[in-house]
């Protein structure tokens, strides 16, 4: 085999291995790659920054296992965000592993932020079917969302005094791996005239474009890369709010209670690992981002490589048939 | 329902609002038919012992585990072995199955992203544009980097969002003229007629 046909046909084993690497060692050895905005983002980022007073945010989690490692990180920051300028929280979903998903990070977040349950965030939790819940929330949400995910009544909570539909609600976003937004934009947005944004994954991107560009989806974040713009918008907030109320102490401090609860009278550098955990998890599409970064650069590379071989090849033949 | 809409008259209201509780009941029952059939479809399996039938023998297995887990350790346990089941298992490996589409592609572009006409010079040259401008590379290449986000948009909203309106279209214009074709009568092979 010549040297230009062997370019062409390296040994998938090859690729995979050299993927597995580039992928793993910039979780390993982060390379701090900076994250530069974009005009999606900034517009979802925005719009919660223009919310004010007793704004709230209705969270669809709509994603499964699969699409975890990139809508996560888009969900933890959006909830960082909400907490950090006090705009309440409702969360409801049609998927029974998002359920289960959003529910532990709104728990994780409200917990470490110091926010009551009942009073800055409230969970339907997993009810369907979804598309008379969606109609039924534009006239009244306790004819169709009677109870919470705990059972509780509406009327017993009292964040929901003043939330009776989407007339109280000041944006949905949804997060999934598929295209569920559009049930929102078909069903609430259409009808009753409520803003939405998405977070999907980068498949699923192409998909809200065109929702985008008529501002039917007010914002978006789609994949990895969104997720780590999102990610540095909740880190500068939480560093301006730190600056007026010092609420990285207060988070600090929830943290430590938490593990002393769990693991009584640990000792500091226990608190401190538990923080730089804590921490690394804010940052976690950042990371990833070194990785996809650096895979996309080994992909680039192979079809360089591929072409040369390519072309190489061709002027071979070339030549072979100018000798006959 | 679609009365509902254009008309807010109280009957119709009544009338929407009964027919949400009713799809709200009626929809519930959909759950244990689903389980009841998957449960079917597997025993049905390990029973005839039909090849692969250890799988179908897996997945009961799990149902039942699963299921018993959840029955005495609530979720809302953050320790409890329930969420260590969904998240320590179930999530795994979804995310690792999601996670080969990785090595795939990585395969997959490098053997079909050839220029080997002007159609698929384009093609790849746009893959790779969009593969940058969506990376933090571009801050490193001089000069030219700073256009890679720019045209990565414009890639992304023009040409790319064209030729999904056009999709979207077409395939909303064949809806709607093979319904009317049924409501007509003209298309009669979903009854299993030839048409």
């Amino acid at each position: 085999m010549k040297w230009f046909d062997r370019m062409q046909q390296i040994d998938r084993r090859i690729i995979y291995l050299l993927v597995a690497l580039v992928v793993a060692l910039p979780l390993v050895l982060p390379l701090d790659l900076p994250t530069f905005y974009t005009p999606p983002v900034n517009a979802l980022f925005n719009f919660i920054e223009g919310i004010k007073g007793d704004g709230v945010l209705l969270l669809g989690f709509n994603h499964d296992g699969s699409v975890v490692p990139e809508i996560e990180p888009m969900v933890r920051s959006v909830i960082r965000h909400a907490f950090l300028r006090d705009i309440k929280i409702l969360a409801y979903c049609w998927s029974l592993e998002g359920a289960t998903l959003g529910d532990s990070l709104l728990v994780e977040l409200a917990n470490q932020y110091g926010k009551v349950y009942g009073e800055d965030y409230v969970n339907f939790g997993y009810k369907i079917p979804s598309f008379p819940i969606i109609i039924g929330m534009g006239s009244d949400i306790t004819r169709v969302l009677p109870t919470d995910s705990r059972g509780t009544p509406i009327g017993e909570i009292p964040m929901m005094k003043n939330i009776r539909s989407y007339e109280n609600i000041d944006l949905i976003i949804d997060f999934s791996g598929s295209s569920t937004f559009y049930r929102w934009i078909y069903f609430a947005h259409t009808r009753f005239d409520v803003d939405v944004a998405a977070g999907v994954t980068g498949v699923i991107a192409a998909e809200a474009f065109p929702l985008l560009q008529t501002e039917q989806l007010i914002g978006l974040m789609a994949g990895l890369k969104d997720a780590a713009e999102y990610e540095q918008h909740a880190d500068e907030v939480e560093a301006e709010v730190d600056k007026a109320r010092g609420i990285t102490t207060t988070r600090r401090a929830n943290i430590a209670a938490a593990v002393r609860s769990r693991e009584g009278d640990v000792a500091s550098e226990r608190l401190d690992r538990e923080w730089d955990r804590v921490r690394d998890y804010d940052k976690r599409a950042r990371k990833g981002m070194d990785s996809q970064a650096i895979a996309h650069i080994l992909i680039i590379g192979f079809i360089v490589l591929g072409n040369i071989g390519y072309f190489a090849g061709l002027r071979d033949k070339k030549r072979t048939l100018r000798r006959h | 329902m679609i009365i509902q809409y254009f008309v807010p008259h109280a009957y119709s209201q009544a009338f929407f609002n009964y027919m949400l509780d009713f799809l709200i009941i009626a929809g519930v029952p959909a759950i244990v038919i689903g389980v009841t059939s998957l449960w079917r479809v597997h025993w049905i399996k390990v029973r005839r012992r039909v090849p692969g039938y250890f799988y179908s023998a897996v997945t009961l297995f799990f149902i039942i585990i699963t299921a018993a887990v959840g029955f005495i350790w609530q979720y809302d346990d953050p320790r409890g072995p329930f969420r260590f089941l969904f998240e320590s298992v179930q999530i795994s490996i979804q995310s690792t199955m999601f996670s080969l589409l990785a090595f795939y592609i990585a395969s997959a572009a490098y053997r079909a992203f050839r220029a080997r006409n002007a159609q698929a010079t384009v093609l790849l040259i746009a893959a790779v544009i969009v593969m940058i401008g969506r990376t933090s590379f571009w801050g490193y290449i001089p000069v030219v980097g700073k256009y890679f986000p720019i045209v990565t948009n414009w890639l992304m909203y023009v040409p790319n969002l064209a030729a999904k309106r056009g999709i979207y279209l077409g395939l909303a214009l064949g809806s709607i003229a093979t319904s009317l074709k049924m409501i007509l009568g003209i298309e009669r092979s979903y009854l299993g007629g030839t048409g």
